[in-house]
């Protein structure tokens, strides 16, 4: 009985993933009035950075890569580009902001912020040197929002985990 | 748990994964290659696109059926005027068509009558038992004398009882003072019609019960007293009763002439004193205002 369990919640971890990203790509493409778009977060990043800190055995840098092409694909950027922000921001959260699962609230989504910045920074560069064109306003203004929507998030999540203990 | 060579293993990860990446980049800035690539994937992830134009599709067909249902209100909101309108000018047209009907054929009997007319209007019409009598825009002014005759196409209307500067008063054949001396238009046989009164009822006295007279002879003017034109059609008879120990017959009479005429009707001058140089002229369209 047990492996069965086992693999019953392996499956529904994979749906959880397979289903938070595919939501996170619908958001970056759902088409927003201008003055609301340039707030728009990298829901992909964010659930990358979410799922690397609290699964980082399921997810991990090769997940970043193919999510990443999806979203070049999806939003009709550079293809790569997307694929080298979300595996870099993968790499570092795995290799060295691991610890940042027990950090307090406020110094996780500062390490999220500096996370989105570098992201938003990477395509933006990829950006300048395949188009000649720069980051946006949008550039600075989504990832603030990205830290916003990130603190709300993980709080009701902290708070459901402390109510149901630690059973995941 | 081998954190060491995990660590390791997600360094060569990272680099494999950047490097390819950024050969893709060059690959893609530098060449169509990747465009299959590109479709293929695009494909798995058409889905997700089409999910999310959802609300953007939703908000568009909302906005559009508003759109058409404003619209719609709006040209039948013009319409109706439109529709109103238009009512409003057949009822014209239908009245101006049914007046130049009538003022050709008051032309035709102005031809046949060979004397001066005068085109006239309704004022009012006072219909009063016994007393009928209309009002017609022609007075003094006109030349009107009381007593001259007012007919129409169809027959005889009446005669002026009373004139003004302005406006004259015509009592109606069917008044219950007026009579006026005819003659059966087939037979020639003279009689008199009198009014009752009462609108479209006529009284015809002076015919013995044996004369020659039925329902459907046309009474014509007989010419006598010198007040009508001679052979102008009056009534028609629609009922003779004989009584054996009565001698006169009983008989009675529907006017020809519309007494409450709708448009213009003719004053006629056949045996006044006319100057000449001074006659009234036939004017047909002139002062037509109601």
């Amino acid at each position: 009985m047990i492996p069965e369990r086992s693999n019953l919640s392996k499956i529904a971890d994979f749906a959880q993933i397979v289903a938070s990203f595919a939501i996170a790509m619908i958001l970056s493409v759902v088409s927003l009035p201008e003055s609301v778009a340039v707030f728009r977060p990298d829901f992909v990043a964010l659930v990358l950075i979410f799922w690397c800190l609290y699964k980082p055995q399921s997810v991990g840098i090769f997940t970043a890569f193919a999510v990443g092409l999806l979203a070049d694909t999806i939003l009709f950027g550079v293809l790569g580009q997307n694929a080298i922000a979300k595996v870099t921001v993968a790499y570092i959260v795995l290799r060295m902001m691991s610890k940042a699962v027990a950090a307090t609230l406020w110094k996780q989504t500062l390490v999220v912020l500096a996370l989105l910045y570098l992201n938003a920074w990477i395509i933006s560069i990829v950006n300048e040197f395949t188009q000649d064109h720069g980051g946006s306003i949008s550039l600075w203004l989504a990832p603030l929002t990205g830290a916003l929507i990130w603190y709300l998030f993980v709080f009701i999540w902290r708070t459901r985990e402390k109510q149901h203990g630690f059973i995941d | 748990m081998n954190l060491g060579a995990s660590g390791l293993k997600q360094d060569l990860q990272f680099f494999l994964l950047a490097a390819l990446s950024i050969v893709l980049i060059i690959l893609e800035s530098h060449s169509a290659m990747l465009q299959s690539t590109r479709s293929v994937m695009f494909v798995t992830i058409k889905p997700l696109i089409e999910v999310a134009q959802l609300p953007t599709k939703a908000t568009n067909s909302i906005r559009q059926i508003l759109e058409e249902r404003e619209q719609l209100r709006e040209r039948n909101r013009i319409v109706n005027q439109e529709n109103v309108e238009l009512r409003e000018r057949i009822i014209q047209l239908k009245n101006e068509e049914l007046r130049s009907k009538w003022l050709a054929e008051l032309l035709d009997a102005k031809e046949k009558l060979q004397y001066p007319v005068l085109s006239a209007n309704l004022k009012s019409i006072q219909l009063q038992p016994l007393s009928q009598k209309i009002v017609l825009n022609r007075g003094t002014d006109d030349r009107v004398f009381v007593g001259q005759p007012v007919i129409d196409h169809r027959g005889v209307i009446g005669q002026v009882s009373s004139t003004t500067l302005t406006d004259s008063a015509v009592t109606l054949i069917t008044d219950a003072n007026h009579s006026i001396p005819v003659r059966i238009q087939r037979n020639g046989i003279r009689a008199v019609v009198h009014g009752l009164g009462v609108p479209n009822q006529l009284l015809v006295s002076e015919l013995q019960v044996n004369q020659d007279v039925r329902p459907g002879d046309i009474l014509v003017t007989s010419g006598l007293g010198e007040r009508f034109p001679l052979g102008y059609p009056v009534a028609e008879i629609t009922s003779v009763v004989r009584n054996k120990n009565v001698p006169f017959a009983e008989i009675t009479a529907i006017p020809l002439a519309a007494l409450d005429p709708s448009f213009e009707v003719l004053m006629v001058w056949n045996n006044a004193p006319v100057e000449s140089g001074n006659t009234p002229v036939v004017t047909m369209n002139d002062s037509g205002e109601k």
